[in-house]
């Protein structure tokens, strides 16, 4: 797996805090990564308004707003979060659905296995960090060019 | 040629030809029936005689045995002495010349309550029917009311589950952790090895063992619960059967407990179309009805296979068996052998008939002290893009 420089963030929402503390207890148990929980979706979103979230997972069935919207408004602050959604048995359909509009990265059934959540958050996570990668190597190759180009414009004009 | 219908029919005790004679004159044009006593007459007043003519008192007195809905009974000579004997129903008559009216009286009351009869017999067959799909209906209502209850706690149950699930298995990795943490060198030996320490760790490991077994256990009844009240199914779908017999068996493990073992022959099986929570109501029912027939230790034995483009269920019991006259109206609407209270004796007929909805047919095979087989036959799509619903 590519290490990242920093830290991967996650955040996690659900209105029962029995699965915020499961998944939590869990990651940090078993990676390194900072593990932020919100009980609701506007406490979700005003976190994703302050900090770098690199993968989010909420939960479906929500009292305020479901878990779309509100994945949807993360993505409208952070296009590159990588997106999960949890969902009980009958919401799948939903799910489904909202792997097109949301541009979902996974959905995870509940009552999930442990082992299953850690591989889909690695490869989350995985995929965030190379295309953060790449879009640095672009860059890079851009001001590469970008500076091949200046160079080649003082040697002609040297030469003029 | 006269009605054969207006032509009365009577029969005569005693049978000796004086009797015969004396009655044909006094009622001429009447069938005259001889019988030889009063079971005779009885039996034929039954089937198409009109009215019983008995001559003599001592005739009258035998026929009192004919109970209490008393047919048209006229006793000639009956004589001051039999009175007590012959009730209020019977008329005596002491003179051959008053028969024929009395005949033809006799003979429209005969034919008014034999068409009572018939009346009643047809009235109390469509009551029958009525309260059996009365009870049909309810049965299906409370299994939809009861599905939705199923469907609403499986639903509702996911996230605690899951969180139960989660827990008990990051408790495992916590105590595998702690286990490599106490047996690093930085660990002082006593605190290692204290008994103490030693048997709380094998407390928790064991916990959690159990623990993780009996959320797998909730786990796969609620999996069960959620296939057997499959709402969401307007239509029907292609599905695996196995699927459905494995849940079902999963929700009547407590009918079988140790008592029942299971053997699966499971073929091979395409998907077949069908409403599979309504499947799963007939091997419920199969499954539990083979359960009650089984005493004590048994086996279940279900087989699946494919013939042709259908697909067969067989259910067999090493149970009581059927006797032969109750397997033709094992079927039918309200029938049942169980007491009061344990069967409804809908569950084969409603079984049937969502067999037939699904354009199937169910058989049954059963020997009494050896076992019953029940065998459900499905096509594996149906001709008619129809649906039952």
């Amino acid at each position: 797996m590519n290490s990242p420089d920093r830290q991967p963030v996650i955040l996690v929402v659900d209105d029962e805090e029995m699965v915020l503390v499961s998944i939590k207890s869990f990651l940090m148990l078993e990676t390194e990564y900072e593990v932020l929980t919100a009980n609701s979706p506007p406490e979700g979103v005003e976190i994703a308004k302050q900090r770098t979230i690199d993968l989010v997972i909420s939960d479906y069935l929500m009292p305020e707003m479901d878990g779309i919207t509100f994945l949807m408004q993360v993505k409208n602050l952070q296009p590159h979060t990588i997106r999960i959604l949890l969902t009980g048995y009958a919401d799948k359909e939903n799910a489904i659905k909202a792997i097109n509009d949301v541009g979902l990265y996974q959905y995870i059934e509940k009552p999930w296995q442990n082992a299953d959540l850690a591989i889909v958050i690695r490869n989350g996570l995985e995929k965030r960090f190379l295309l953060e990668r790449l879009a640095q190597k672009i860059r890079e190759v851009k001001s590469a060019q970008e500076n091949l180009q200046e160079i080649q414009d003082q040697i002609i004009k040297a030469f003029m | 040629m006269p009605d054969p219908a207006a032509i009365l029919r009577l029969v005569v005790i005693p049978s000796d030809a004086v009797t015969l004679e004396r009655v044909r004159r006094a009622a001429p044009g009447a069938e005259i029936l001889p019988a030889a006593d009063a079971a005779a007459a009885r039996a034929r007043l039954e089937k198409d005689a009109d009215a019983i003519v008995a001559v003599g008192p001592a005739v009258a007195g035998s026929l009192e045995s004919l109970g209490r809905e008393a047919p048209p009974l006229i006793v000639l000579d009956a004589g001051p002495g039999s009175a007590p004997a012959v009730s209020d129903a019977f008329v005596s008559l002491s003179s051959d010349l008053e028969l024929p009216a009395w005949l033809q009286a006799a003979a429209r009351l005969r034919r008014t309550q034999r068409d009572l009869r018939l009346v009643r017999a047809e009235s109390e067959r469509i009551n029958g029917e009525l309260v059996a799909s009365y009870a049909q209906l309810v049965q299906q209502e409370k299994m939809a009311a009861l599905g939705a209850l199923v469907a609403g706690i499986a639903h509702e149950m996911h996230t605690p589950i899951g969180s139960i699930t989660s827990n008990s298995d990051i408790l495992v990795r916590s105590l595998n952790r702690l286990r490599e943490l106490i047996s690093s060198d930085t660990c002082p030996e006593s605190f290692r090895k204290h008994p103490d320490l030693v048997r709380v760790i094998g407390i928790v490991e064991e916990i959690s063992r159990v623990n993780r077994m009996a959320t797998e256990r909730i786990i796969g009844i609620v999996r069960s619960l959620r296939n057997f009240a499959r709402l969401d199914e307007a239509e029907a779908r292609p599905a695996d059967l196995r699927e459905g017999l494995e849940s079902t068996l999963t929700l009547v493990h407590h009918e079988m407990k140790n008592r029942i073992t299971v053997v699966r022959e499971f073929g091979d099986l395409p998907a077949v179309q069908c409403h599979l929570n309504q499947l799963s109501q007939v091997f419920m029912n199969m499954l539990v009805n083979a359960t009650h027939a089984i005493q004590g230790k048994g086996t279940i034995t279900i087989r699946t296979f494919r013939e042709g483009d259908d697909v067969k269920i067989q259910i067999a019991d090493s149970g009581s068996g059927i006797p032969p006259e109750n397997l033709a109206r094992i079927f039918d609407t309200g029938f049942t052998t169980k007491s009061v209270g344990v069967g409804t004796g809908l569950g084969l007929a409603i079984s049937r008939k969502i067999i037939e909805d699904h354009h199937g047919r169910i058989e049954v095979a059963s020997e009494v002290g050896k076992g019953t087989t029940f065998t459900i036959t499905l096509p594996i799509e149906w001709k008619i893009p129809a649906d039952p619903k």
